[in-house]
């Protein structure tokens, strides 16, 4: 299955999904020594999102988002890409800092079409994002 | 984006790496958001958590800061072990480092570049107060919402490192809440008449902005109904729980914010959704604010956001010549400035001989006593963004009482907390 939207942050990357059901905020959710999500009442405590794509509706949350996503950058603890349905200063900051591909906008609801384990691969250059069920037989 | 000649060179490298670094950054942020130039800036109010290596990296080849910028409060490693013996490990949320050599040398930088080490969430307490349509990018959302709604200055939705990269260029992309069209309020909130408003303390005006902002989520509101010579302090009182409650970072006060003389001024001719705001509505606000189960109470924050000179008065004549209960720690949330003015007054000297404990250029309701081994199982607060901080930045195991500054010193001095 092929999604287009529009780039939000150039570059391509292949990985594994990880999704996320409500919006995200680095600051206080992801811890960036480990690359865990660390606030208990998130759905994936405890789960990283290292070198995987994390998928979610929105950003929300503190200023201070940007400064998380740089810091987990530089220890190697981000994730390879995102995906968002549509995307909110804070967040589109902290993606831009961090300087990770990324993407919104798609023409089909991404959080629908995506689960957690699908393998992803896309070209933020172009907009693009091929999803490989994670039960498909491609892989 | 249109770029004027001097913006280009920015991005061009002219002015080096970190301007050039700088530029791309906010140029990029700003196609995002359908900006279509850049706006000066008149003042950036910064939180000091950005990475040392990240200030380096945008700052790199640059000797001046391009605006006028203040810093956030912050927590300071040094004041904290010289003052109260305390080493604190963990804050939670990650605020701010408590590694005390890194938040030198991050300071020294930002002081090279001409920050002010103001550590305050209310610039407008030490006199940085902006003018009507002045430009800020600032962190913090109660600057924020108070700078848009009372006086009328424009402020955006901001992140730390567009900030600094505003700081660096002294530009900003014009998008969200710096151009007009987005300010008009989506929501117009009409004051009941059951509301006792004349009488309104300033923990009636937290409640109320308690329940506005929970109503309003992100979008932008409007308040009529409310004296035209409400008072600063209850004015804030009012606006900062906005977005904590709610995301909200405009809210008109129509016949207070310059941009609302009338409700048709804070419409801007489009007919959003309308409610009532009534007794009701405050007393359940009161009763989200009052989780509290036992009257006991461990410690009493005064001071969210940071208290002005005349707060200090306030709570000095309350407390002068009483006794603050062994049980509890009464903390007070100031700037450093406004300390040394209120140290002038002779007000200090009153609240520390009465057993007050001043927590400078802290966020008063998140200082470290609350994160300590055992926590605080009850606070009091009259600031409704405070109640709502430490319930949730303790992972609810801390309870709140909420009321206005003379029930808390009341409730300071008799360690228990009495309807």
């Amino acid at each position: 299955m092929k999604l287009i939207g529009r780039t939000v942050n150039r570059g391509k990357a292949k990985g594994e999904a990880i999704v996320s059901r409500i919006p995200f905020s680095f600051l206080g959710e992801l811890d960036p020594s480990t690359g865990k999500i660390c606030s208990p009442s998130h759905e994936l405590f405890g789960q990283s999102l290292k070198d995987k794509i994390l998928v979610c509706p929105t950003g929300k949350g503190s200023s201070g988002g940007p400064n998380v996503a740089y810091l987990a950058k530089k220890g190697g603890n981000m994730p390879r890409a995102m995906i968002m349905k549509e995307i909110e200063p804070v967040l589109a900051a902290a993606i831009l800092t961090a300087d990770i591909p990324a993407i919104d906008r798609l023409d089909q609801d991404p959080l629908e079409c995506i689960e957690t384990g699908d393998y992803l691969e896309m070209d933020a250059d172009q907009g693009i994002v091929e999803v490989i069920k994670k039960n498909s037989p491609q892989i | 984006m249109k770029l004027t000649e001097d913006e280009k060179r920015m991005l061009g490298g002219e002015y080096g790496p970190g301007i050039q670094k700088s530029m791309d950054l906010l140029t990029k942020w700003g196609s995002l958001f359908d900006a279509e130039r850049m706006v000066k800036v008149n003042s950036v109010h910064m939180s000091t958590n950005a990475a040392t290596e990240f200030v380096m990296e945008m700052s790199e080849g640059t000797e001046k800061a391009r605006a006028f910028c203040t810093t956030h409060a912050v927590y300071d490693p040094k004041l904290w072990k010289d003052k109260f013996g305390l080493v604190v490990e963990e804050l939670a949320g990650g605020y701010a480092t408590t590694d005390q050599e890194e938040f030198e040398r991050r300071m020294a930088l930002l002081k090279k570049l001409g920050f002010l080490p103001t550590f305050t969430c209310s610039p407008y307490s030490i006199g940085i107060i902006p003018r009507a349509n002045d430009v800020l990018c600032w962190t913090g959302s109660s600057g924020q919402v108070i700078s848009n709604s009372f006086f009328g200055a424009r402020a955006g939705r901001e992140s730390v490192s567009t900030c600094f990269a505003a700081a660096i260029t002294g530009r900003t992309p014009l998008m969200g809440l710096l151009k007009k069209e987005n300010r008009y309020a989506e929501l117009l909130v009409k004051v009941d008449k059951s509301i006792d408003i004349n009488n309104f303390t300033e923990a009636d005006y937290g409640a109320l902005g308690y329940f506005i902002g929970g109503i309003a989520g992100p979008r932008n509101a409007a308040i009529e109904g409310l004296p035209s010579d409400i008072t600063f302090d209850n004015g804030r009182m009012l606006l900062s729980p906005l977005p904590v409650s709610g995301a909200c970072v405009m809210c008109h006060i129509v016949g207070v914010t310059p941009e609302a003389r009338t409700v048709e001024e804070a419409l801007g001719g489009r007919k959003p959704e309308s409610i009532m705001a009534g007794e009701r509505d405050i007393v359940e606000a009161y009763q989200k604010l009052n989780n509290a189960t036992t009257n006991e109470v461990n410690m009493v924050v005064i001071g969210c956001p940071h208290l002005t000179i005349g707060d200090i008065g306030e709570l000095t004549s309350l407390i002068e010549g009483k006794m603050v209960s062994q049980n509890l720690r009464l903390v007070v949330g100031v700037s450093n400035p406004v300390y040394t003015l209120a140290k002038e007054c002779g007000y200090t000297k009153a609240i520390e001989m009465a057993g007050g404990m001043f927590v400078n250029s802290c966020i008063g309701p998140l200082n470290p006593f609350m994160f300590l081994k055992n926590g605080v199982k009850v606070a009091a607060t009259n600031s409704a963004r405070g109640a709502h901080y430490m319930q949730r930045m303790s992972q609810g195991k801390t309870k709140t009482f909420y009321g206005d500054m003379r029930k808390c010193v009341q409730a300071a001095i008799k360690g228990k907390w009495e309807e």
